[in-house]
């Protein structure tokens, strides 16, 4: 069989990245924030995709000319593009946003547009690298780093992070809650307690959100509810509970307690209603 | 002049002089008769004044609320008899000179005079600092960090002539210590440690001893001062208390006979690292001791602070609380950072272990629930219901402990083989049983409430000393201040629970003390069974009762030390590659990834 001479690969925007990481950190401004958000040993690459992941146009277009200067030929803005595309670009937008309203079900063009966001372009074929790297169960959750964070950062040092901060799961909040210890004195201090942690950590959380006539919750994040309790019988915290899962508002909802009796409270999951998650802050005192 | 009301000075025989659970402070109150809107403003102004049904305001006399009341005079002009116009002024005149002496004082000024004496040791600026305190307005409550060297700062106040006699009254165990670090730091005091419940006269009983001479320093344990506090009213000039949180509970016998002596004393002194264990109205109990006055009554202090709950007394804001009693230099913090004597940080390691929920229902059947049902039910005498109580917890705390004890073991085991020397704490004879049968192998050393002060000693020695003992076993409730094993370990693992955060802090200062080169890790072992999420449900409201009450600037969020968290993985990772090394396959299971918090 006639041998054939392997072509070396063309540049594509992940080596050049990862070539020229310095000038494109430098580039966004953004080098102090990624490399303190990011965990040692990580791939250098996965800031960018990060950066890229972080929604931010001018972001994208920034990291785009560099590549571009730099000799490759390859749109981030296409990757990009076709990211939104891949997932439902409504679902995503509305993730990623914090603008959240009661008729989701709208003309994503017509939302979009509202809100000043482009329409994205259909893109490449799905299987690329970067496609690899951003999708859900890709390689940036396998190494388990705390996307939402960088994606924080990043667009806080860019002042638009209420936009286009990604809103975070249920059990990412909680991994953020149990990270350390909490000191209070009464309910109030707990929650603003709670708010700046979450906040830090790059989620956009709302405090006091009302769901219905005679309900507000605690702190909103996303569309995921927390209730921060000190004290109470766990019935009425449950009744209170079942009441606010039957709110549109929410996709799920967190007990945040200081009570270990707050433990009987069924957790989990009822036909329809948002799933109930019960995290006792056990650590605080130890 | 417009007048607003009338300011009066109101004596009543009905308020009790003598130390008790709900009087402590003077006879004396004040009693403001004024129109319906500076009424109002004034109980926004003092939230401890009491409205009575003569529709009078009631205040407690104290330099400080004499001093505000002043200040008061001027925004509402009051009616007032001459005297108490001038008692008014003088007792607020009493507050400014003591604040701006003790200002002096931290500003950097050194007391000194005829015949005071030059200790044999150079002491701190900061141990002179909180020492000149005392001496200049009488008393301070000092919370310094643990090991920053607190009976050296408290003998310092001995330097004054005029603070001899004294009395240190402290736990038993530290006995032995105060008569140490007294002949090292003024060999030419003599000081006498009391060895009965009953007064004596030392001079005379002690007479070798003591050459006749009636001792400067008696040294008197917690245990024996309810029996001394007639005796030495009066007698003794310089009071301190170490570890004065002991009197934490009013209505004990040794705190009634310790008010005695500190009431009739010119100085008092409070050493403690840990001044809440449990709850924020503790602050109250303890330096009402040193100063009657300086927080009100004790129904001042919880209308102004707090609350009650059956008989517990809540902060509202403890961080409030803390900055007043600083700015007011009733109290006096400083941490090792503080004091450049920084010692490298504990990391805290909450891990959960798996429990047997079977030994748990084994070791509680029947009983427990009957216990619980009484409780509940309000059913009983008062008496009845305590025990019960006390049943309860005891039970459940035991079986809980017995249901962790085989994996909290197995945990003990992994730290050992990666070649650490560990102090194991826990409370239960039956849990050390289960811990001393599965560790077998490894000669665990005791050091509990079972063994002889002598047995004690021995086990300290050989942990110290013997490089194939690596396992001692600690009571959680002894052994405090207990030195040396810092040199030899960083590893403490909690293995059972105490009831407040500040007892586990005790136990971490045997290891974080100086000496101490490396991070000390503090492992919790905890499971979701049994008593230990009451437990830590405890733990939590006591800590933001007690830390912020200690330092104001407490944060509210302490975040995992990145570096560390996985720690126990890396622990197991280690473990495993040095069975591997040696040929052997062992499966270790670790729960999942735990968080670790900087201290």
């Amino acid at each position: 069989m006639p041998s054939v001479e392997q072509q070396p690969a063309a540049p594509t925007a992940l080596t050049l990245a990862r070539e020229h990481l310095d000038d494109l950190a430098a580039m966004c401004g953004q080098i102090d924030a990624i490399r303190v958000a990011m965990p040692a040993g990580s791939d250098d690459a996965l800031w960018l995709a990060a950066i890229v992941d972080g929604g931010a146009p001018d972001v994208v277009e920034h990291i785009e000319q560099q590549i571009t200067a730099l000799g490759g030929d390859v749109d981030v803005g296409a990757w990009w593009r076709h990211y939104c595309a891949g997932y439902q670009q409504m679902t995503l937008m509305r993730q990623r946003t914090a603008i959240r309203e009661p008729a989701w079900k709208r003309d994503p063009v017509e939302w979009m547009a509202e809100h000043q966001l482009q329409m994205p372009a259909p893109g490449p074929a799905p299987g690329s690298a970067l496609d690899q790297l951003l999708t859900p169960g890709g390689i940036l959750d396998e190494l388990d780093i705390c996307r939402h964070d960088i994606r924080g950062r990043a667009a806080d040092r860019l002042g638009i992070a209420d936009r286009y901060r990604r809103a975070p799961t249920p059990q990412e909040i909680i991994d953020v809650i149990r990270a350390g210890r909490f000191l209070w004195s009464n309910e109030a201090e707990l929650q603003a307690a709670l708010a700046e942690v979450l906040t830090g950590a790059g989620y956009p959380v709302e405090r006091e959100v009302r769901l219905g006539d005679r309900d507000r919750i605690d702190l909103l994040v996303g569309r995921v509810g927390i209730e921060v309790k000190v004290a109470g019988w766990w019935r009425d915290v449950e009744r209170q509970l079942n009441r606010y899962r039957e709110s549109d508002g929410l996709d799920a909802l967190i007990l945040v307690t200081a009570r270990a009796q707050h433990l009987r409270i069924a957790a989990g999951t009822r036909d329809g209603a948002p799933t109930l998650y019960v995290h006792q802050l056990q650590r605080s005192g130890l | 002049m417009r007048t607003y009301g009338r300011l009066s000075r109101h004596s009543s025989s009905a308020v009790d002089t003598a130390p008790s659970r709900t009087r402590l402070s003077a006879a004396d109150r004040w009693r403001l008769d004024a129109d319906p809107n500076v009424v109002m403003r004034v109980k926004r102004i003092f939230p401890r004044v009491a409205s009575e049904r003569d529709r009078a305001l009631y205040i407690g006399d104290t330099p400080e609320v004499a001093f505000e009341l002043l200040w008061l005079t001027k925004r509402w002009p009051l009616e007032m008899a001459a005297s108490a116009a001038a008692y008014l002024e003088a007792r607020a005149s009493e507050y400014v000179e003591a604040r701006d002496s003790v200002d002096r004082v931290l500003a950097g000024e050194r007391l000194t005079g005829d015949g005071w004496l030059e200790p044999a040791r150079a002491p701190r600026d900061y141990q002179v600092l909180a020492a000149d305190a005392v001496l200049s307005v009488g008393r301070l409550l000092v919370v310094d960090e643990l090991g920053l060297g607190k009976t050296f700062t408290g003998l310092l106040v001995l330097r004054s002539p005029a603070a001899l006699p004294a009395v240190v009254v402290c736990p038993t165990h530290l006995q032995r210590q105060w008569m140490r670090e007294l002949a090292l730091s003024f060999p030419m005091l003599r000081g006498h440690i009391v060895t009965r419940t009953a007064p004596y006269d030392p001079a005379e009983v002690y007479a070798r001893e003591l050459g006749g001479r009636n001792p400067d320093v008696l040294v008197v344990p917690y245990s024996k001062i309810a029996g001394w506090g007639h005796h030495l009213a009066g007698a003794a000039r310089t009071v301190i208390f170490d570890e004065i949180q002991e009197l934490r509970r009013p209505q004990t016998q040794k705190y009634i006979g310790s008010a005695m002596v500190a009431d009739a004393a010119d100085y008092r002194m409070g050493l403690t690292a840990t001044p809440v264990y449990n709850y924020g109205g503790e602050i109250h109990s303890i330096f009402s001791i040193l100063d009657k006055d300086a927080l009100g009554t004790r129904e001042e202090f919880i209308a102004e602070w707090g609350r009650n709950d059956n008989g517990r007394v809540y902060v509202s804001n403890p961080r409030a609380l803390g900055a007043h009693m600083r700015q007011e230099r009733l109290m006096i913090r400083r941490t090792r950072a503080d004091v450049r004597r920084e010692l490298p940080e504990v990391l805290r390691i909450p891990h959960t272990v798996a429990a047997d929920e079977h030994v748990i229902d084994q070791q509680t059947a029947g009983t427990t629930l009957a216990l619980a049902e009484l409780i509940l039910s309000g059913g009983g005498t008062r008496e009845e219901r305590f025990v019960a109580s006390g049943d309860l917890d005891a039970q459940l705390r035991r079986a809980t402990g017995l249901a962790k004890a085989p994996y909290v073991a197995d945990f003990v085991r992994l730290l050992i083989e990666s070649d650490e020397k560990v102090v194991l704490f826990g409370w239960h004879r039956d849990v050390y049983d289960v811990w001393r049968e599965r560790l077998a192998d490894l000669a665990p050393i005791f050091y509990t409430g079972s063994e002889s002060q002598a047995r004690k000693e021995a086990a300290r020695e050989a942990f110290i000393s013997d490089p194939e003992r690596r396992l001692l076993v600690m009571s959680l409730r002894s052994g405090a201040g207990l030195d040396g094993l810092q040199e030899v370990s960083k590893v403490a693992v909690f293995g059972e629970l105490d009831w407040s955060p500040a007892q586990h802090d005790q136990c971490i200062g045997r290891l974080h003390r100086d000496g101490q080169d490396g991070n000390v890790l503090a492992y919790f072992l905890t499971c979701n069974h049994g008593s230990d999420p009451v437990v830590m449900e405890t733990l939590g409201i006591k800590r933001g009762q007690a830390e912020p009450i200690r330092d104001p600037d407490a944060a509210l969020f302490e975040q995992a030390a990145p570096d560390a968290r996985d720690r126990i993985r890396r622990l197991a990772e280690h473990v495993r590659d040095r069975h591997r090394d040696r040929g052997k396959t062992v499966t270790i299971t670790v729960g999942r990834r735990d968080e670790v918090v900087p201290r």
